[in-house]
């Protein structure tokens, strides 16, 4: 039990992270939102805090990550403290009073959570069973990821001898999210434990599961939120690559919550959803260099949004695009330090060409053929349960049939998979390393990293709302509005 | 600075089942049933002895990675950069992963597989083929190990 000590100070930054944006926000359901993403939020925050003590003051960086963070951590307490922040509820949420679900929905909300719990458990279950086994994880974890952990861990004024040419195999140009918190682990713990990466690990996937519990929820039903919760955890994809420890899960789960927050940020005008918005994606930067490419994609698809968005003022536009910057900054800074002043651009995913050599890269016909034919094999494969291939049917219906309704911004998520799924066929074709050795080592966990969005938009399109099945109605016409608030959006999906 | 959501036109729609509600539900009915029915084609016997060890507060039971390289660690420095030879380290994926295990094991000490730094870990087959290798490379032992094993040292 020793090795969960760690998680206690993160999870602490996490939850008064929550606290204290959100303190006056109208997202749903955010006591729920604070507490389940708190651990994963925190463990970013100390990681990128632990890479500047490093930076700074390798000497010290042990006992001073820990303090920067217990300082951090103290500060927000006491300014929450101080101004007497309580969580304020949504003007219009606070004039609904608490409707009493009919036995109908009692239940089946019931057996759905009974079935979420059952599936998180057997995800569990399988996770022990394999981490028992190899504790470790998979080669990437062991000689990449680990091996960085050890040289912040063992003697920290020799740190930067990860970014030494002699192990340019090591890929010493990859971000430090996942190292700089198994470090901060062994630091608390004075001892390289092999249980703090695999509890990370479990941190991640569950945090992944319940981020897709929460956005469902509050925007479509709890019923189409379990069901989708409780989907993510069988896939085999996501139970294998989390038992491994790769980084991929905690890249998808920081891709898929600086996305769904952006859609939030979009719906509800608020500054401080676009702050946390950005600080998602900064932290996908500072797990994997793909996390860069997706940041590239957010950004774009945030100034678009803005841009032609008419709910918002010009000066408004202005505070929003600040705020994401701005939070965007914070991890992504500790990335482009890394880049241009330790590891420089020792590998390369993409060939430095010239233009002539890039357009010919790009048209070469038989390697997109072989790229596109590999990637449908790939989610076709049962694996993955039939989610792209719902993902299919969601996008027909949503873009062919449905009434879709201005500002419900559902589309980004859509959107956003494309664009990802096309930013890696791009890397794919410029790639330097042979293409079946490329697509055989990386297409499935390139996948993981946008199907949470897919599984979103899919549950968006088909999702359910209360307010077709026969539950108690509810005689307050201000409640009958609110409980019509979900209906409209499910109501824009249909044809 | 908050807008309120959803938009007035997305709040006067109807609460009537839109038309393509039934769609839905079998969505929902289809996903249930796959989740039923999932079966992990990994899934793995259970380990219940393995499994209690994940909850021991100690590292004890498990071997660190590229600990085969454990012997070699009182003969080299704890700061430097050390050479290492194999039978076949370019083309043998399993040498490959017992350098970088070695690595793992010595850090933040260095290793590299260019022959020219003062010390060298020899982990060969046999004494035949480490000789040859240090000679060529111009080494001699340090410190002999095991057979085909051991730290050479740089000839002046």
């Amino acid at each position: 039990m020793i090795t969960f000590l760690p998680i206690i100070l993160p999870a602490a930054l996490g939850f008064l992270c929550c606290i204290f944006l959100l303190k006056q926000s109208a997202l749903p359901y955010k006591n729920f939102f604070s507490l389940t993403l708190a651990p994963a939020i925190g463990c970013g925050i100390v990681s990128v805090t632990l890479f500047f003590s490093y930076t700074f003051n390798a000497r010290q960086a042990k006992v001073l990550s820990f303090w920067l963070a217990t300082a951090l951590a103290f500060i927000l307490g006491l300014m929450i403290i101080i101004q007497k922040i309580k969580f304020r509820t949504h003007p219009l949420a606070s004039k609904q009073p608490h409707a009493r679900p009919g036995i109908f929905k009692i239940l089946t909300i019931l057996l759905l959570s009974g079935l979420f719990l059952f599936c998180a458990y057997t995800y569990l279950k399988y996770f022990l069973s394999k981490t028992s086994l190899n504790p470790i994880g998979g080669w990437d974890v062991i000689f990449f990821w680990h091996l960085k952990a050890r040289f912040f861990f063992r003697e920290p004024v020799l740190w930067k001898g990860m970014f030494s040419p002699n192990l340019i195999w090591s890929n010493i140009d990859y971000p430090l999210l996942i190292p700089g918190i198994i470090a901060w682990g062994w630091n608390l713990l004075h001892e390289e434990f092999f249980t703090w990466p695999i509890f990370i690990s479990a941190v991640y996937m569950l945090s992944l599961s319940l981020i897709i519990l929460w956005y469902l929820a509050a925007y479509r039903s709890w019923w189409s939120a379990l069901t989708a919760a409780a989907f993510l955890v069988t896939l085999p994809n996501y139970r294998f690559w989390s038992a491994a420890l790769y980084c991929d899960i905690p890249l998808a789960f920081h891709i898929t919550s600086g996305a769904l927050l952006l859609i939030c940020a979009l719906r509800h005008g608020e500054t401080r959803l676009f702050f946390l918005s950005g600080f998602f994606s900064g932290l996908a930067v500072w797990t994997k260099n793909e996390g860069a490419l997706f940041s590239l994609w957010l950004i774009i698809v945030t100034l678009i949004s803005l841009s032609f968005s008419k709910q918002f003022s010009g000066k408004q536009k202005i505070f929003f695009l600040m705020a994401f910057i701005i939070a965007w900054l914070i991890p992504a800074s500790a990335y482009f330090y890394m880049k241009l002043f330790l590891s420089g651009a020792q590998t390369h995913l993409i060939q430095e060409k010239e233009f002539g050599e890039f357009i010919t890269a790009l048209s070469d016909w038989p390697r997109l053929q072989f790229i596109l034919v590999s990637f449908a094999a790939h989610i076709l494969h049962m694996r993955w349960h039939g989610l792209w291939l719902f993902f299919l049917a969601a996008s027909v219906i949503y873009f062919l049939f449905s009434k879709r309704q201005k500002n419900d911004y559902q589309s980004l998520s859509f959107i956003l998979v494309m664009l990802i799924e096309c930013g890696y066929i791009l890397v794919f074709m410029l790639a330097p390393k042979t293409i079946e050795y490329h697509i055989k080592t990386a297409l499935s966990r390139l996948l993981l990293h946008s199907a949470p969005l897919a599984l979103v938009f899919t549950f968006e399109t088909f999702g359910l709302n209360a307010a077709w099945f026969p539950f108690k109605k509810l005689s307050n016409p201000e409640t009958e509005n609110a409980d019509n608030l979900k209906t409209s959006l499910n109501s824009s999906c249909e044809g | 600075m908050t807008v309120s959501w959803p938009p007035q036109a997305m709040t006067n729609s109807t609460d009537k089942k839109p038309a393509g509600w039934l769609i839905n539900l079998i969505f929902h009915i289809m996903v249930l049933i796959i989740i039923l029915l999932a079966r992990d084609p990994q899934q793995l016997p259970e380990h219940t002895a393995l499994q209690k060890l994940l909850w021991m507060p100690s590292n004890k039971p498990y071997l660190a990675t590229g600990a085969a390289i454990g012997p070699f660690k009182a003969f080299l420095p704890k700061r430097a950069t050390v050479s290492i030879v194999t039978d076949d380290l370019e083309n043998s994926a399993k040498q490959r992963e017992l350098w970088y295990g070695a690595q793992n094991f010595l850090a933040p000490l260095l290793i590299t597989k260019e022959e020219d730094e003062a010390l060298m870990i020899v982990y060969c087959s046999n004494d035949a083929i480490a000789e040859e290798k240090m000679k060529n490379a111009g080494y001699r032992w340090f410190k002999h190990l095991a057979d085909g094993k051991g730290v050479a040292i740089k000839n002046l």
